[in-house]
Formats: structure tokens, C-alpha cells, sequence
């Protein structure tokens, strides 16, 4: 794999209650989006936050890990939805943490059953390097759903 | 109190010539973002990727952290900002 490199820029503005910030990616993909330490931790209110951005960048990551493993396996996907949801919470001593990033992958697959889809996504998570650098301190789940066959739980 | 975002991202066809989309986030700050392993890997063409994606999410984060550092030292900043390159 080459070495890749994403970069983004913010500007933030006031203190750090009650100001505000704007982030812009390096690839012109999004420009100013809005983010702010209150709608961090209650309401998102139409704004983004670095947990949210993390949960993107977990759900793009993992999703073409899935695509990866389903191909390798003979049985490229139709489709996928995945999902990443992650937690922010307080710790024991009182300090704020990324505490888990749960991913979801839901997929229409040709000639694979529910078990053995179970196990290439967990194979695509140990693949994902978003995994890789969440599990440094907090904790991935992965769940698998095949969709349109009778094992739907 | 736990807070949680959430991303939804759908993929079509194979890791080489598939390509994804991140259909929705929690606050509905962006949504129809594609990515794709050439763009991820090679030229990205204006579609962001996991680490512009991550890079992001730390330069939000810091950008917080060191706004509350500066203030807590008695220096509230007026403007914090990454030069562009």
C-alpha cells in the first residue's frame, strides 16, 4: 500500500465554551463546516465534531475492508451499508474519552451464509487501520447483518 | 454523560472498482461524500478519504483542546488557525 496523507484545516474563533470553528479538507471534498464544543457534547444542531468525523472516517475505512474480504472470499458484494457509532464518555478520573466505535455492516452477497459473512467482517475490521488506531485505547465491536436472507435478527 | 455520532456509509462492488458514499452523520453537517480505494490511495480527485477524514477529526479536536489550554493560561485566543499550504 503507498503512503497516504490526508490533511484538513480549521479555523476556531473564541473560548472554548462558547466559541466556534470551521474545518475544510485538503481534497476540497467539504469546506467550512461548522463545529463547536456544545453541539460536541449535547445536540449536534447541524454541526459536525471530531467524534463524528471519526465515525466517518471508520465507516469509509471498514467499509472497503468488507469489499476487500467479500472479494477475496469469491463473493464480492452487491451492496453494503455500514454504520460506525461513536461513544464519548467520561472516565473514571473524571476526563473525557473515546471510549468505543461500534460498526454495523449490513450486505447483499451472493453464495455466502450469515456465519460466514460474521466472520469475514471481523477479518475486516482486524484489516482496518481506523480499527487498528481506535483499538489503541478504545474498544471496536463489529456486528454482521446479511441482508435478504432468513437469518434477519 | 455518553455522547454518540453516528456515520452511515454505503459501497458498491469490489475494493478496486467499487465506490462508497457517506450517505449521513449524525448532525447532518455533510452527507454524499464518495470515497473510493484510487481515490484513497492514488489521486484523490476532490473525494475525501478515512485519513483526510481522521485528520479532520483531530485538527476539530486540538483545535478545542488548545483553545481551552491558551485560556486556562490567561491568553483566550481570538482566532486559532492552520496556515494553508
Amino acid at each position: 500500500m503507498p503512503r497516504v496523507q490526508g490533511e484538513a484545516n480549521v479555523t476556531w474563533e473564541g473560548n472554548v465554551a462558547r466559541g466556534s470553528g470551521a474545518i475544510t479538507a485538503g481534497t476540497g471534498a467539504f469546506d467550512a463546516l461548522p463545529y463547536s464544543l456544545a453541539t460536541r457534547i449535547e445536540r449536534a444542531a447541524e454541526k459536525t465534531s471530531p467524534e463524528e468525523l471519526l465515525a466517518a472516517a471508520h465507516a469509509a475505512c471498514f467499509a472497503m475492508s468488507v469489499a476487500s474480504e467479500l472479494t477475496s472470499a469469491g463473493t464480492p458484494p452487491e451492496h453494503l451499508d455500514i454504520t460506525a457509532t461513536v461513544t464519548l464518555d467520561q472516565v473514571e478520573d473524571g476526563s473525557h474519552r473515546i471510549v468505543s466505535s461500534e460498526l454495523l455492516a449490513r450486505a447483499r452477497v451472493t453464495g455466502l451464509d450469515a456465519a460466514g459473512f460474521e466472520r469475514l467482517a471481523q477479518a475486516a475490521s482486524e484489516g482496518c487501520t481506523l480499527s487498528k488506531l481506535i483499538e489503541a485505547s478504545a474498544k471496536v465491536t463489529v456486528n454482521a447483518r446479511l441482508e435478504g436472507g432468513t437469518d434477519g435478527d | 454523560m455518553a455522547t454518540d455520532r453516528k456515520a452511515e456509509v454505503t459501497w458498491q462492488g469490489d475494493l478496486m472498482s467499487g465506490t462508497g458514499r457517506i450517505d449521513s452523520v449524525t448532525s447532518g453537517a455533510v452527507g454524499g461524500l464518495k470515497v473510493s480505494w484510487p481515490a484513497r490511495s492514488e489521486e484523490p480527485g476532490g473525494m475525501t478519504s478515512p485519513e483526510e477524514l481522521i485528520a479532520a477529526a483531530h485538527a476539530t479536536c486540538f483545535s478545542m483542546a488548545l483553545s481551552n489550554g491558551l485560556a486556562q493560561a490567561g491568553h483566550s485566543p481570538e482566532e486559532l488557525k492552520t496556515p494553508r499550504p
